[in-house]
């Protein structure tokens, strides 16, 4: 068995055992600290009022199987868009009218890389490529004018047919082919220099020739071929082409230029033409090894980058995600509301306002996306998708989601139920005693006529001390079985007869209580009608 | 008789809000399972389904209790208010299929089959009359 792939780290078998042996220690002391005789007074603790009910909704909200449906299928939709997202290799094309035709691919890399010309490149098709290796550390020269420096320029050149191009990269290949092992070359512009240089003990004879048309041509924007020193003000500044010596690239002699660590940028230059069909895999496999890809087209380079970008069918997939999160949070806005509903109508007989509540609900979503964050941190890692993608598609759909929901409930609660509908109560003093028979034939006429309600029963009932109660039963015509009980009772004052009306509505039907107190209203006001003309026609 | 509860439940259910739900998810659905075909998206767009059933039932829930209260008053029967419920629940269930019935057709079957499961558990926790 492989011991080694399954074994912990040893800090935390450490730190487990400290946490064990913590919580046995407390509980040991717990236990052996024996029971004081007299009571310990306790402290009041001071919890705000809006703590709590902030604490009451978020549990009221959390519970309940609305937000748990949205919380989950937020949850399933972002994981499943870092599964199936996709990634493309973020490019510019830029305008290549100014840049010779050197090239067809060019690749960048600021360290050191060596043999990929076989990853590159299908052994089937010959190309000719040229690799350049910009070294970063000055050779020290001594000459009878002082001391100066070179640096060197590393170039490989593996092309077949030198003689027929006019390419500008491969006449400088034309040099470096005709140079020996000891051979170095050297811009005629410098003067300092003459017969041989010492590089670390190897003695390196020189030939001058006028090669700075050469080491002066930019391979792209910004890229020049020789050594870039600094930049300035947006324009690079580059090594003066009489201060770089190019060396032709052997393994041993780059060891001995850079002994230790040195910054080396290398180009890997295809010089030959190369069909389109391959030209994306050589992007997609030179991007591992290089920063920088250009494709040379005709009047354009495009360049890619490593940096991914999302394609257009995961920034798709994400907006329908978005958008099936919000559906759902619509349809169930609803139920929630309801529930929210509820309760604030207890509440705000205690005195909390609607700006608390509401804030409330939208604190208790708000933590429960924030708290179910972690488990889809957990899924994601342990699976070793890329959770980039995931995260952003969840934090976009809760926060549209929160922001609908809690809309949503706002509104439901200014529109209706937020309000405390006080039950429909009247009561009307006049100084003589009605005719009951005559108010029981004023109602049967009245309701013959109506058209939202019907009258089913009217009954005067005689009490012991000689008052009367008028009972009318109601049937709402607009809905299904629904009954309004209106009561009419009759009172004596001092010298004032008093009549005080209740409604009461009963239904089948699944009635807000905003729709009942209409109806009851609507019946009242039918039933103080009837009991006026009763009045005026004394 | 059956024909006539049959229709007027089906215009019924086409008539609530939370058809227009259904409807608004299925085209979210068929842009989503097109673009993001994956077997791992297909399951969970399955589940997804499911619950969007589930919420268009929840958001519909005192229409379909006044529903079933109507039905009952009617003098219908318990098996043929189970009926109804059921044509109720799968009008949605058919919007739904035409989804995957554009991407995917070889799923709709196992989708009809667990969503009809669905319907009998949801009927039997939150709307049965005892």
């Amino acid at each position: 068995m492989n011991f080694n792939a399954m074994s912990i780290p040893m800090e935390h078998i450490v730190m487990m055992i400290v946490i064990l042996l913590t919580i046995v220690v407390i509980l040991l002391l717990k236990r052996v600290k024996g029971f004081i005789e007299e009571e310990s007074i306790a402290i009041p603790t001071l919890v705000s009022p809006v703590f709590k009910i902030i604490k009451l909704m978020f549990f009221k909200v959390a519970i309940s199987i609305e937000t748990i449906l949205v919380t989950i299928a937020v949850l399933l939709i972002a994981f499943t868009v870092g599964y199936v997202a996709t990634y493309t290799y973020s490019y510019t094309t830029i305008d290549a009218i100014n840049i010779p035709y050197s090239y067809s691919i060019l690749l960048v890399s600021n360290s050191y890389v060596n043999q990929v010309e076989e990853l590159l490149i299908n052994a089937t098709i010959p190309l000719d490529c040229i690799r350049i290796l910009q070294v970063f550390r000055e050779i020290p020269i001594k000459s009878s004018r002082g001391a100066s420096y070179l640096l060197p320029l590393l170039i490989e050149c593996n092309v077949h047919s030198i003689e027929r191009s006019n390419n500008i990269l491969i006449q400088l290949c034309k040099y470096v082919k005709n140079l020996t092992k000891d051979n170095v070359l050297i811009d005629i512009s410098n003067r300092d220099i003459e017969g041989t240089i010492n590089v670390d003990g190897t003695k390196l004879s020189v030939i001058k020739v006028n090669i700075s048309e050469y080491l002066s041509i930019q391979l792209l924007p910004g890229i020049p071929l020789t050594h870039t020193i600094g930049v300035m003000g947006g324009s690079t500044i580059t090594a003066s082409p009489s201060t770089i010596t190019v060396i032709p690239y052997s393994k041993d002699f780059y060891e001995i230029i850079c002994k230790n660590e040195c910054n080396v940028k290398t180009f890997f230059i295809i010089t030959s033409q190369i069909p389109d069909g391959i030209k994306d895999s050589i992007v997609k496999t030179g991007l591992r090894y290089f920063e920088i890809v250009a494709l040379r087209r005709n009047n354009s380079i495009d360049i890619y980058s490593r940096s991914l970008v999302p394609s257009t069918k995961t920034i798709l997939g994400i907006t329908s995600s978005i958008l099936i999160s919000l559906i759902f949070s619509i349809s169930i806005s609803g139920g929630l509301a309801e529930k929210v509903i509820r309760i604030s109508e207890k509440l705000s007989l205690m005195g909390v306002t609607y700006d608390t509540i509401i804030a409330s609900v939208s604190i208790a979503i708000t933590s429960i996306f924030a708290i179910l964050i972690t488990p889809l941190l957990i899924i994601l890692i342990s699976l070793g998708a890329m959770a980039g993608i995931s995260i952003l598609s969840y934090i976009l759909s809760a926060t549209a989601t929160n922001f609908l929901l809690t809309y949503k409930v706002s509104r439901k609660l200014k529109l209706r139920g937020y309000r405390v509908l006080s039950k429909p109560f009247l009561s009307i003093n006049i100084p003589e005693q009605i005719d009951s028979e005559y108010f029981k034939q004023i109602v049967q006429k009245l309701f013959a006529l109506d058209d939202i309600f019907m009258l089913s029963e009217v009954e005067v009932l005689r009490g012991s001390e000689g008052y009367n109660e008028i009972r009318i039963e109601l049937i709402y015509r607009k809905s299904f079985a629904t009954i309004v009980t209106v009561e009419v009772y009759e009172e004596k004052g001092k010298d004032v007869w008093s009549y005080t009306i209740n409604v009461d509505v009963w239904s089948i039907e699944e009635l807000s209580k905003y729709e009942q107190s209409k109806i009851a209203s609507l019946a009242l006001s039918k039933v103080q009608g009837a009991l006026m003309q009763c009045i005026t026609r004394f | 008789m059956h024909y006539k509860i049959l229709m007027k439940t089906a215009k019924y259910s086409v008539t609530c809000n939370g058809f227009g739900y259904v409807l608004l998810y299925t085209l979210s659905l068929t842009l989503y399972i097109t673009i993001c075909f994956s077997e791992i998206a297909l399951f969970i767009s399955l589940l997804l389904s499911i619950m969007m059933l589930y919420a268009s039932l929840l958001s519909d829930r005192l229409s379909i209790a006044q529903l079933i209260n109507a039905y009952s008053i009617v003098g219908l029967k318990r098996k043929e208010i189970v009926a109804s419920f059921y044509i109720f629940a799968n009008t949605r269930v058919l919007v739904i299929a035409i989804a995957f019935l554009v991407a995917y057709p070889s799923i709709v079957v196992a989708f009809l089959t667990l969503s009809n499961t669905f319907i009998a558990l949801v009927y039997y926790f939150t709307f049965r009359r005892v």
